[in-house]
């Protein structure tokens, strides 16, 4: 019998896993969902700005607009991404959704496991520490699928209306001036914004899908800890970080403001604190989860 | 070819085909993006717009009190700001009549610093140039255009660009065909010996 090196074994426990995972029903309801919202956010968008900035144009070049040579700014494909769109109010509805959609699809998968006792199963054949491992670096990437993939479809759908060109600055429709954090990137290198933002997103759906994990530990409810990261963004964002305007520390470290795009309108966001907030919270919930785990009864009841 | 093969062959050749697409449809929209041609006139070019002709002949950053005992006679500016907070340019334009019309409108032009826009104080253009009010103006003679800069509408590096004097402005005059700009040029710190020019220019 052929005798498996154990980085081997833990690449196919990490397969079965992403594999368990891609056919979830849930995850590909869940993109689609967010697809549709997308979707709706570009017909939107398309009807409500893009339609009046060409018929602007039209104005313009046919003369209508002689007196008024200000009237016409061509749109940059990053006003019509979903991410960092303020037209319409599909951005806030991804964006409140976010928290609960990274959540749904495989967050509670080892609750779940617990509970049927497959997770013993699968501890008695490959052991604990490479089965936790995994579970959390599967949870992490469906949470950041969720929200990555609606972003990157919407930067493509963008991309084949509007070109890829700097916000006009006499059109006033920078969301991100250049005194924000990555303000130089969103003003000069639109694309590299979008791929940024979609990045960080992609961590944070995978923090808050951890934290949906993480919190299924202590309930008895799987449906409270799948709403957990979603109540805490709430509260962190319309609760904490909008108790006075004048505290601008309320939303500079405050990881409910780091998801949006549009960095909520704010100029307050620091590289600093964004980083050491972002690392600490990854590092503090791998932790956390190891020290949850690491003497977990197989079995409980 | 198994069936399940051939499935994932025609999946393939589907993605292939929807990404040389979508790269041909955004090749496509980038060539036809309508941008307009610049045109970007330097300190002592003219620019001509609706029958009057536009050249920057100098320029000058004020702190705000320096400002206001210069152009302000001494009133607060505007309240609620400080001298670490609000800076002033001012940019000194002569202005000569080239068409047959004699009404010149209170200007609403922009300043362009990276990508940071100040619009010219048109509420106070008549108290920073009297002569047009009072109607001694004559063409050929300067025009004050004050620009606010806010400390806050700027990135750190750029707020010390501009105190160090080496940040670029753009005045607009158009923008679309055309985006027709005066560059400002080079810009001084006001110093209180300048008092007496500056005072002939209001």
């Amino acid at each position: 019998m052929p005798v498996r090196s154990r980085k081997e074994s833990s690449m196919n426990v990490l397969k079965i896993e992403m594999s368990k995972m891609f056919k979830k029903l849930t995850l590909k309801l869940v993109i689609l969902a967010t697809l549709l919202i997308v979707g709706a956010q570009t017909y939107s968008f398309y009807v409500t700005q893009r339609k009046s900035v060409n018929s602007t144009y039209d104005d313009v070049i046919s003369g209508r607009y002689e007196q008024d040579d200000m009237s016409f700014f061509e749109n940059s494909f990053i006003e019509g991404w979903i991410g960092c769109e303020s037209y319409t109010p599909y951005n806030v509805m991804l964006y409140l959704l976010m928290p609960l959609l990274a959540a749904i699809p495989f967050a509670m998968s080892q609750f779940k496991e617990w509970k049927s006792g497959y997770a013993s199963q699968m501890i008695t054949r490959c052991g604990r520490r490479k089965y936790m491992n995994v579970k959390f670096v599967t949870v992490f990437v469906s949470g950041g699928l969720v929200i990555a993939v609606p972003l990157l479809v919407s930067m493509i759908v963008s991309m084949c209306y509007m070109p890829i060109i700097e916000i006009d600055p006499l059109a006033l429709q920078s969301v991100v001036p250049t005194s924000c954090m990555f303000g130089y990137i969103y003003t000069y290198h639109p694309v590299v914004y979008v791929l940024l933002y979609t990045f960080i997103d992609f961590i944070y759906g995978g923090i808050l899908a951890c934290m949906a994990m993480l919190v299924s530990r202590f309930v008895k409810n799987w449906f409270t800890a799948m709403t957990f990261p979603a109540v805490l963004v709430y509260f962190l964002d319309y609760g904490i970080g909008r108790l006075s305007k004048a505290d601008t520390w309320l939303r500079t470290y405050n990881f409910a403001y780091f998801i949006d795009p549009n960095q909520g309108g704010e100029n307050c966001l620091r590289l600093v604190p964004f980083l050491v907030i972002t690392v600490g919270l990854l590092i503090g919930e791998y932790l956390l989860y190891a020290a949850l785990n690491v003497r977990r009864e197989a079995i409980e009841r | 070819m198994k069936k399940t093969g051939k499935k994932k062959l025609i999946i393939i050749l589907l993605a292939v085909a929807a990404c040389i697409g979508v790269s041909l449809r955004i090749i496509y929209v980038n060539k036809h993006a309508r941008l307009p041609e610049y045109k970007v006139y330097a300190r002592g070019e003219s620019i001509e717009e609706d029958g009057f002709s536009y050249t920057v002949e100098d320029a000058t950053l004020y702190h705000m009190s320096d400002f206001e005992k210069v152009y302000n006679d001494g009133r607060r500016y505007m309240s609620g700001r400080t001298d670490d907070d609000l800076l002033i340019l001012v940019v000194r334009i002569r202005l000569d009549v080239v068409g047959d019309t004699n009404t010149f409108n209170v200007p609403g032009n922009y300043l362009e610093a990276v990508d940071v826009l100040s619009m010219v104080d048109s509420d106070n253009f008549a108290v920073f140039n009297p002569s047009l009010a009072d109607g001694t103006f004559r063409s050929g003679e300067s025009l004050n255009y004050v620009f606010c800069l806010y400390k806050e509408n700027y990135a750190a590096k750029d707020w010390k660009r501009i105190k160090e004097l080496r940040m670029d402005y753009d005045i607009v005059y158009s923008g679309y065909p055309v985006r027709a700009c005066l560059d400002v040029g080079a810009v001084s710190w006001y110093r209180a010996s300048d008092a007496g020019k500056e005072q002939e220019g209001k």
